[in-house]
């Protein structure tokens, strides 16, 4: 015990100064998030915790060197063993004395950060406090061990760095480049299909760096076992790390190995990543390439050994060795070779599989669908759907062997729609074989996944209520929020009422272009909202069109309510200013959306017109819809709000400011600002300037027949 | 008590034995006194204890002193006696002293009278 | 008891320690001189544990010094080159050294750092040379162990300071039978403090003796014959230096001295003078009686030639 709280004060310097810096980095970042405009997304894991990763790293290295600071110095080495503790107590005292801070400063880091999230009122999810704390923990403890081994090894500060480097990140870097090398090669395999043993993100310390450029697996690497994997890991190279402190010579200190064979050794282990180039996909392997590369490692391998062994006999000695790392790449790039083309064939029996499953293809994005997280879990047994599915795998193997991509020659005309979906395959035997297909009829895979009851519950369900936090890009915080409420509650009621597929991309898709705006099919807007189901956070949207005319009256409503004043009037006028601008700033953007026109083939169909016009522009782009916009306006000041969908209605959009004859701004009176939605796209707040996002649904008398 | 010539080349042990048997001899110390312990003499002359003990010890094998655990060292009845038989061996001293004396060519009278006067000397303290 | 057999530690390809062989008796006070580089702070360091011997062993009161604590807790060490934690002062270093050694008395820490006169508050950063010396020494003579080793310590503090831990030594020597180990340069620094002294010379013990015994044991001797000698006159008399110059020798004899006088007063010479030597004369014949000079390369070790 006393030990133990020896080392606890021994490392109280530096582990304080890293407490503060980590928990005041924690208050600022999150208040620089919680605190601007731009707050209103569930933030990833990483990103809430952004501080904790760079402690991480700085903070397990921290730990071990000042932890063994004594080892990097005669004097101080010599105290220590002298003492009448057991190395390994020794050991094990600073290993829990470092733990103890590292716990304290990720638990208080992450507290602070929770803290600040719930005094702004700032959503987040909350499962993501609880695991971070226990990741970062542990993520921490592997940079330690890896540091801690270096330590026990050498006795300069610099080869304490270099081996901690060595130990952390060489292993997975052959791992990354393995994993890199044979995803290229099979080509229908991805990141998330990897065995365990390929997987970067097991080691969730290294899986960090991973993910920086691997975005898609941010979201793998934050599951329980991973961190249970790395906290086997970290035990294990604890205890490596005490074996080699028990045997350590005290007279290493302030030295590193001198001796010529370890040197060698780190030489060759310095070049292996060089000449695993090729093995991970990153270079083709010209002859070029291959001289290239082979020649520079060559080189590195040389200037490393002159530089420490300084000796032109030693060095000379020590080139045979060279060959090892080389010969070793080749093995693991034909290795890799092979194995991806294995994996591409790899078809199981037909009669080996008992399910198939999708996993869904937004998995590899940051938010998913919600629909997609349920559709994930569905397994597929119908004997159609899992011989589609194997058809489909033997086509895309096929493909893929003859052309190096999946080519498929598709009728444009047609009404097939192509979509590349990961696929699960469950065998007899318990394992599983995942591979990226592409179907060359989503439709027809869609009708026969309808089959399963699960799958058409899945695909019917909405998100629970509770668990949404955004919507239109506010929080429930945000006292906007409660304008769409009745919008979504409508919809959630009227999709139940009806069965509907709430989610676009399971309906039927055909490639007619226009019949996306006819009758039923007329869109009034979408409605976005985030939320999180534990661990996942979800993104989507819901079209609000006439198949749910209730939500459409209710989202009219919203828009109508959202804009107070009129301007009408302005804007004709502007109108009427656009056809001559008397000055070069002025402008005008105005949308128009016609619902409910009746067409001669007795259906209704919704029409955009588009109208922008700007002082400086000679050229005159939009000069035949100036009659239309100004016949428009003045149709619109005849007009009153409505919120009947279904009747023939315009939804206007606009803004712009024109000088008057008079030489004053038009509207020069009305100080008028414009409402800073998630939609708004046009800056400046000039007060003379009449800007104005125009929301109104207006019904038109009159017939017209303004029709293309 | 002691005075310890620690630089010099006679060994601190062997001083210690001289003087302590000169003491006795000139009757500073007597039958049943008491030496001074072990610690005290380290203290007071700056001298490893072990040398101590060893100087102690010699003198305690040649019955001079003995050892009451607890209570000290004590000169011994016989000590007199003992060192006087040690001092047997100061005859040849006068002997080789006397030939020196001879061959510088000082009388023999003379070298007779300052014996003499020693023993007077020595007699009346 | 402090034992060694065989005891040897190499670094890389230099031999520090060959066949080191000695025993240090409880409750000596125990010197060890030799040149730099002569392997004393190697020794120092394999009985404390910090280096683990290539061949033989180290022991302490029957145990085997490395890697045991329940050995180690019985010693404490002052290195040459002093190890304190940063920025800190005595007092935290007490804290140090309390919670590692069982015996640790703040009493007689807090008593030496007022007899020393310095202030435990202050940190130690902040002191001279000499007085860290006297800090590292304070806190190992606090620790109460059973033994104590000092690596060249002595050579560093000043007569008063010095004069001053000797007597502590002297205590606890007394008072507990604790063993306390020196090196150094310097025979004078030993010969004072010392009751057992051993010359390491080239990874060896060459000779280790009782101080006393070593001051006693060789003599020199002038003597002088009317008529021509040589050195058979002496047959019997184990001389280890014979220098003739006409009818005068000097020579360096080992052996009793009242003995050897006797003998050679029985040849009736013209001149007999018997005198002592001082320890470094001592040292310097019987080195060369062993046939080692320092000039002389290759030499190593607890061997004789």
């Amino acid at each position: 015990m006393k030990p133990y709280l020896e080392s606890v004060r021994r490392l109280s310097r530096t582990g304080l100064v890293l407490f503060v810096l980590s928990v005041v980095a924690s208050i600022v970042v999150s208040m620089q998030y919680c605190i601007s405009q731009n707050n209103s997304r569930l933030l990833s894991l990483t990103q809430m915790f952004l501080p904790l990763m760079v402690y991480t790293f700085a903070g397990g290295i921290v730990m071990a060197f000042d932890g063994f600071s004594f080892l990097t110095r005669r004097a101080d080495s010599d105290y220590y063993h002298s003492l009448p503790i057991a190395r390994k107590n020794l050991f094990w005292a600073v290993t829990f004395a470092a733990l103890t801070w590292i716990a304290a400063t990720v638990l208080a880091s992450s507290l602070m950060t929770t803290i600040v999230f719930t005094l702004t009122k700032t959503i987040f999810v909350p499962l993501y406090p609880l695991v971070a704390v226990p990741f970062y923990i542990v993520a921490a403890m592997l940079v330690f061990a890896a540091a801690a081994i270096a330590c026990s090894l050498s006795g300069t500060i610099l080869t304490n760095l270099a081996i901690t480097l060595v130990v952390l990140f060489l292993p997975r870097f052959i791992q990354f480049s393995i994993a890199r090398g044979v995803i290229s090669k099979a080509i229908l395999w991805s990141w998330f299909d990897l065995p365990w043993y390929l997987n970067p993100t097991t080691n969730i310390a290294t899986g960090q760096i991973v993910v920086l450029s691997r975005v898609i697996l941010k979201n793998e690497m934050f599951q329980f076992v991973n961190i249970a994997y790395s906290l086997v890991l970290t035990v294990g190279e604890l205890f490596l790390g005490s074996f080699f402190f028990t045997r350590r010579h005290s007279e290493v200190a302030e030295h590193g190995a001198k001796n010529a064979k370890v040197q060698t050794l780190f030489a060759c282990l310095l070049i292996l990543p060089v000449v695993l180039l090729f093995s991970s996909g990153v270079m083709s392997a010209t002859w070029q390439n291959i001289l290239l590369v082979f020649g520079v490692a060559l080189g590195c391998f040389i200037i490393y050994q002159t530089v420490v062994l300084r000796n032109a006999k030693k060095v000379l000695r020590s080139l045979p060795w060279y060959l090892v790392p080389a010969l070793l790449a080749v093995c693991i790039y034909f290795g890799v070779q092979a194995t991806g083309i294995a994996v591409r064939n790899e078809i199981p029996e037909r009669s080996e599989i008992t399910y198939v499953s999708f996993p869904g293809s937004d998995r590899i994005s940051d938010t998913r669908s919600y629909s997609s997280m349920q559709i994930e879990k569905v397994h597929f047994t119908g004997k159609d759907i899992v011989d589609y599915a194997y058809v489909a795998l033997m086509d895309n193997i096929d493909s893929v062997n003859r052309y190096g991509y999946f080519n498929y020659d598709v009728d444009p005309l047609s009404s097939s729609y192509i979509i590349s979906e990961p696929v699960t395959f469950g065998l007899s035997n318990g394992t599983t074989i995942s591979r990226i297909l592409v179907f060359t009829n989503g439709n027809l895979l869609n009708t026969m996944r309808n089959a399963n009851s699960e799958y058409y519950k899945a695909i019917h369900t909405l998100p629970p209520l509770d668990s949404v936090r955004t919507r239109q890009g506010v929080d429930v915080f945000d006292k906007e929020y409660i304008k769409s409420e009745n919008v979504i509650n409508t919809f959630y009621q009227e999709v139940e009422e009806k069965a509907l597929i709430p989610y676009a991309e399971f309906r039927q898709h055909t490639v007619d272009n226009n019949y996306y705006n006819q009758n039923e099919q007329q869109s009034f807007g979408y409605l976005t909202y985030s939320g999180y189901v534990g661990m996942v956070r979800y993104y989507d949207y819901f079209e609000i069109n006439l198949e749910t005319p209730n939500a459409c009256s209710a989202w009219m409503k919203m828009k109508n309510d959202g804009s107070s004043k009129e301007y009408l009037d302005l804007l004709s006028q502007i109108c009427d200013a656009s056809e001559s601008f008397l000055d070069t700033s002025d402008s005008i953007d105005v949308t128009f959306t016609l619902y409910n026109l009746p067409f001669s083939d007795d259906t209704k169909q919704s029409m955009s017109f588009y109208y922008s016009r700007y002082g400086g522009d000679t050229s005159n782009s939009n000069g035949q819809y100036v009659e239309l916009a100004k016949e428009l306006t003045k149709l619109l000041l005849k007009s009153k709000p409505t919120t009947d969908p279904n009747a023939l209605c315009i939804y206007t959009q606009w803004s712009g400011r024109a000088m008057g004859a008079n030489h004053e701004y038009i509207g020069a009176n009305e100080m008028i600002y414009p409402v800073s939605t998630y939609s708004e796209a046009y800056p400046g707040t000039y007060g003379d300037v009449v800007r104005q996002r125009r929301n109104r649904h207006v019904r038109q008398p009159e017939r017209f027949d303004l029709l293309l | 008590m002691f005075q310890i010539d620690r630089f010099g080349r006679t060994p601190i042990y062997e001083q210690i034995i001289d003087q302590t048997q000169r003491l006795i001899l000139t009757g500073v110390l007597k039958a049943g006194d008491q030496l001074p312990s072990v610690r005290t003499l380290s203290q007071e002359l700056s001298i490893n204890p072990n040398t101590l003990q060893k100087a102690y010890g010699e003198l305690e094998r040649r019955g001079i002193c003995i050892s009451a655990p607890g209570n000290g060292r004590f000169v011994t009845g016989d000590a007199l006696r003992i060192v006087g038989e040690g001092m047997e061996e100061q005859l040849e001293e006068i002997k080789r002293i006397g030939r020196e004396l001879c061959a510088a060519g000082i009388p023999v009278e003379r070298a007779l009278e300052a014996v003499k006067a020693a023993y007077e000397k020595e007699a009346k303290v | 008891m402090i034992k060694a057999r065989k005891l040897t530690k190499r670094f890389g390809e230099v031999e520090a320690l060959v066949n080191l062989n000695c025993n240090i008796p409880q409750g000596c006070i125990y010197g060890l001189v030799g040149a730099n580089g002569a392997g004393k702070s190697t020794f120092l360091r394999l009985c404390n544990g910090i280096y683990q011997p290539d061949e033989g062993r180290v022991s302490i009161n029957g145990g085997e010094v490395f890697d045991n604590p329940a050995v180690k807790a019985h010693c404490v060490f002052v290195p040459d080159e002093l190890y304190f934690l940063p920025q800190s002062n005595m007092l935290r270093m007490a804290k140090l050294y309390e919670s590692m050694y069982p015996q640790f008395s703040n009493e007689r820490f807090t008593e030496l750092t007022a007899t020393f006169k310095l202030d435990p508050a202050r940190p130690l950063n902040t002191f001279s040379k000499g007085m860290r010396r006297q800090a590292a020494t304070i806190l190992a003579l606090s620790a109460m162990t059973d033994y104590i080793f000092f690596d060249e310590t002595f050579d560093g503090l000043d007569p008063v300071m010095r004069n001053l831990v000797k007597h502590t030594l002297y205590d606890d020597v007394l008072d507990r039978g604790c063993t306390a180990v020196i090196t150094s340069h310097s025979l004078r620094e030993l010969e004072d403090t010392c009751d057992q002294l051993a010359l390491l010379y080239r990874g060896g013990i060459v000779f280790e003796s009782d101080v006393q015994n070593l001051k006693t044991s060789l003599f020199k001797v002038q003597v002088a014959f009317s008529d021509e000698y040589d050195k058979s006159r002496f047959e019997g008399t184990e001389i280890l230096s014979f220098n003739k110059q006409g009818s005068v020798t000097n020579m360096i004899i080992r052996g009793d001295r009242a003995e050897s006088k006797e003998r050679i007063s029985k040849l009736n010479p013209l001149l007999l003078e018997i005198l002592p030597l001082t320890l470094e004369e001592v040292f310097l014949y019987e080195m060369e009686a062993l046939g080692y000079s320092f000039e002389e390369p290759g030499a190593k070790g607890g061997e004789r030639k």
